[in-house]
């Protein structure tokens, strides 16, 4: 049982990270709703039950578990969660070059807040699992086309704003 | 001479074209996923002391006693039933047989098409030598 949960693991983890992810847009976070979302699996096998689809049930939990994170976030502090300190973690100097990627990057955050969640979702998949269209489509349970139409509109709606802030040119 | 340039205040997305908005995208999201990826968060204490098919018998024994208890308690109401029924038959013949039963002579008074047929019955409650009582009924025959 343990080597088919490690397989599963294995196989769903970072799917299951990147939804929370989209959801939170914070690393850690996501992964602390990964864990938790696999451990109740873990559970539920260990009491019996058969879960026919674990991959659908994984993104069921981690999607409640995320939306669970936003009240009692929300409850714990009172005020909006630590994604808005727009993930500066250290308060070393860091090297100019660290701390430029660092400034674009919040930039990036900020804009990808902004965003719908859905759309964040897409470009999670899209470029930190490198999962194509049909894939997405897939694990989603959407069109291929309107993953195709979400993807290109968030990737433009990111370039004018990118753009705007004069992270990148236009062509 | 060596003349060392100071590092360019530019990010390496600045200057880039539109298309390379994937780039930097695929750069973001990647240094943010966790490294190393952590371990399946399996407890510690491994189903070795719960294992999933140990548990199944348990549920059968189980359910196999509740149904054993069920029959059992079925069986004792009918055998409950057909005592009780036997000993209301031995009440009827204590004062000798009587085709009508005792509600169909109300206070004494028996029933009007008793008397249309002209049969007239008497019914008391009597002890006998032994203590114990019984009820008579005696029908007068026209």
């Amino acid at each position: 049982m343990r080597a088919e949960f490690e397989a599963l693991y294995q196989r769903y983890s970072r799917e299951v990270w990147a939804l929370a992810y989209a959801r939170w847009m914070n690393a850690d976070t996501a992964l602390d709703i990964a864990q938790e979302a696999f451990l109740r699996l873990w559970k539920q096998w260990e009491a019996g039950e058969k879960i026919l689809n674990p991959r659908a049930w994984l993104i069921r939990v981690a999607r409640n578990l995320a939306e669970d994170h936003a009240k009692s976030a929300f409850r714990r502090n009172g005020t909006h969660p630590p994604q808005t300190m727009n993930g500066v973690q250290a308060h070393d100097p860091l090297p100019l070059e660290r701390l430029e990627r660092e400034e674009t990057f919040a930039q990036l955050r900020h804009i990808l807040d902004q965003m719908p969640k859905g759309d964040r979702e897409i470009l999670t998949f899209r470029y930190a699992l490198d999962y194509d269209t049909d894939e997405i489509a897939r694990l989603l349970s959407i069109n291929p086309t309107a993953v195709h139409m979400r993807l290109s509109r968030a990737r433009q709606r990111l370039a004018e704003r990118l753009k705007a802030q004069g992270v990148v040119q236009p062509p | 001479m060596r003349i060392v340039e100071p590092p360019s205040l530019d990010s390496p997305w600045r200057g880039r074209h539109g298309d390379d908005v994937d780039w930097l995208l695929s750069d973001f999201f990647r240094a943010e996923l966790p490294k190393p990826w952590p371990a399946a968060p399996v407890p510690d204490e491994q189903p070795r002391s719960l294992p999933l098919s140990p548990r199944k018998p348990a549920r059968r024994w189980s359910a196999s006693r509740s149904r054993f208890a069920l029959a059992a308690s079925v069986a004792l109401l009918l055998i409950g039933g057909w005592f009780l029924s036997g000993k209301f038959a031995d009440v009827s013949e204590l004062g000798g047989s009587f085709t009508r039963p005792i509600a169909d002579t109300d206070q004494g008074h028996p029933r009007k098409n008793i008397k249309e047929d002209g049969i007239r019955t008497r019914e008391r409650i009597i002890l006998d030598k032994n203590g114990q009582t019984g009820f008579q009924v005696e029908l007068d025959l026209p």
